[in-house]
């Protein structure tokens, strides 16, 4: 994404933002409430479309007019409650917009076999035991209902994988399991976007950081070179901080 | 097999419809049991639960439609007025097409506008009504018999009307990507739109099969009595959603029952009926409906609340 700029009346959301993943890569997009966080994910996901600045996947340039190109380009959203809805079980919800057909004539229906079957797989994959396989999503726990949504991008062969605030009401062991998911895909060569408050989950998995403040970018750190308290003091005090790097 | 029944939300409206048809065969002395009452209360039923079919997919999406009644005898009325000029079934096709044309106009108020559904259905509701006293002048529209009304509104015929349409559109909500998507738009609007479904399009479609269905059921209603007052289907909409909540059907969306709201159509019909037998008092009707409706609803909402319980 380079030079991305946004505005919302008066408000400016984003305002000349450069950003960029590789494959295979992991990057932690941090900062705080009002940095900008969700507009850029929003951009790139199709629910907003930028004011100015482009968007360039593989080196081509693209524009996402909604969620459904977005989603055809490969870039797949988990976000904090699990994109999930409540009244349906896991195999509808896991299809929800892209369901798994069987035609008779001019007529489509749902082949709800193969979308339990499938979903039930990816989401056992995952690694998340289920005490019903029938269940309304609305008796999940949070970190059941994250991975409808994580197995979901896993079955549409995500390239980019954007992890809005995934950790925020995970179980320690939940947690954990979303972590080996990011491992897991990153082997694989998708690419990985991790939004977050919390500076320690993204830095166990990140390769780089990305720090957002009042609609900029004010600083990137590869993970090497920096801890997690200066991550945190630069947002803190606005400012880059390598307190660390001082040390020596 | 108990147990699974046990879980389905529609548990509420066949336990009371069970317990009304005991009641009123008691009460009436049998007489509520007969084939000539049998066949009154099915017949209300044909139309009621035809409406309330429509509606079902409305309240599905997280919205509501109070026009139906008047789309109802709009469209039993228009066609009364039209049979003198076109064929029956040219003034058929019309009706039907007026009707929805009145659901897309609803939902498309609703989407661009974002006027809540509650306010733009009470408007076109008060509007048609409107429109129905203008065109009759408040005077009581008739049909002649002929082949098209023998064929709507024929006693054998009118049950498998019903059956058809509960048929197709069990089918529609629960087996199809149109289904599942508007299931999805009632359950939860913002997910459903973050992952692709078109949710105004959607819930466009679901107030034009609503308005359609009423429109049905006004044809259907006046090929029976061949008769319509200008008050014709006043209340309706009141005892179409009651049907589809005694149903499981739930008003706050994500989740609906057809084979519920015709079962609540049933109840419903069965209860003016067996009333009117037992030679209660006309206005205890209404009360009844009322208690009714609470009753089978608590019933539904426990079911459903267990279901969405993490115990």
């Amino acid at each position: 994404m380079k030079g991305i700029r946004k505005k919302f009346g008066a408000v400016v959301a984003l305002d000349g933002v450069d950003f960029d993943v590789g494959h295979g890569e992991v990057v932690g997009l941090v900062g705080d409430n009002g940095a900008g966080k969700s507009t850029l994910v929003k951009i790139l996901t199709g629910v907003y479309q930028p004011d100015e600045g482009e968007i360039l996947l593989d080196g081509k340039k693209v524009a996402f007019e909604s969620p459904t190109e977005a989603r055809n380009a490969g870039i797949e959203a988990v976000h904090q409650y699990g994109g999930v809805v409540d009244t349906l079980d896991i195999a509808r919800n896991f299809f929800i917009g892209r369901e798994i057909v069987k035609k008779w004539g001019p007529f489509k229906f749902l082949d709800l076999k193969k979308m339990r079957e499938e979903s039930l797989k990816m989401v056992k994959k995952v690694g998340i035991q289920l005490r019903s396989e029938d269940a309304l999503a609305a008796t999940l726990s949070g970190g059941q209902r994250q991975a409808i949504s994580i197995g979901r991008a896993m079955y549409f062969k995500a390239r980019l994988v954007i992890l809005d605030e995934p950790t925020n009401h995970l179980s320690i062991k939940e947690v954990d399991t979303v972590l080996d998911f990011v491992r897991e895909i990153k082997k694989q060569g998708t690419s990985v976007i991790f939004v977050t408050h919390n500076i320690y989950h993204v830095y166990d998995v990140a390769d780089r950081l990305v720090v957002l403040d009042r609609a900029k970018k004010i600083a990137e750190f590869m993970k090497a070179e920096i801890t997690p308290e200066d991550v945190i003091d630069t947002i803190r005090y606005g400012t880059v901080s390598r307190k660390s790097l001082r040390r020596e | 097999m108990i147990r699974k029944l046990m879980k389905k939300p529609e548990i509420g409206v066949i336990t009371s419809l069970i317990i009304v048809f005991a009641l009123f065969g008691v009460m009436s002395k049998g007489a509520f049991l007969s084939i000539g009452v049998l066949k009154t209360v099915f017949a209300v039923s044909v139309e009621l639960g035809i409406v309330a079919i429509g509606v079902t997919h409305v309240l599905v999406a997280a919205e509501i439609d109070l026009s139906v009644g008047s789309v109802y005898g709009f469209s039993a009325l228009m066609f009364a007025k039209m049979y003198k000029m076109l064929s029956p079934g040219l003034a058929a096709i019309v009706v039907l097409v007026l009707g929805m044309g009145i659901g897309f106009a609803n939902g498309y108020i609703r989407v661009k506008t974002r006027v809540p559904s509650l306010i733009v259905t009470l408007g076109s509701m008060m509007t048609l009504r409107g429109i129905i006293y203008f065109v009759t002048g408040g005077f009581t529209q008739s049909v002649k018999a002929s082949f098209f009304t023998k064929i709507l509104g024929s006693d054998i015929l009118d049950p498998l009307w019903l059956i058809l349409v509960a048929f197709i559109f069990t089918v529609v909500l629960t087996r199809t990507p149109f289904g599942n998507r508007l299931l999805a738009t009632g359950g939860n609007i913002e997910t459903a739109r973050t992952l692709g479904v078109k949710v105004d399009k959607i819930r466009v479609i679901a107030f034009m099969i609503s308005s359609t269905l009423a429109s049905l059921a006004g044809l259907i209603s006046i090929s029976r009595l061949r008769v319509a007052s200008a008050t014709h289907g006043e209340l309706m909409e009141l005892e179409a959603i009651a049907a589809a909540v005694m149903g499981g059907t739930l008003l706050t969306g994500g989740y609906g029952s057809v084979v519920g709201s015709t079962m609540g159509a049933i109840l419903i019909a069965s209860l003016r009926s067996g009333l009117l037998l037992s030679g209660a008092p006309s206005y205890w009707y209404v009360a009844f409906l009322g208690i009714i409706l609470v009753v089978a609803s608590i019933i539904n909402l426990t079911v459903v609340r267990k279901l969405m319980s993490s115990s």
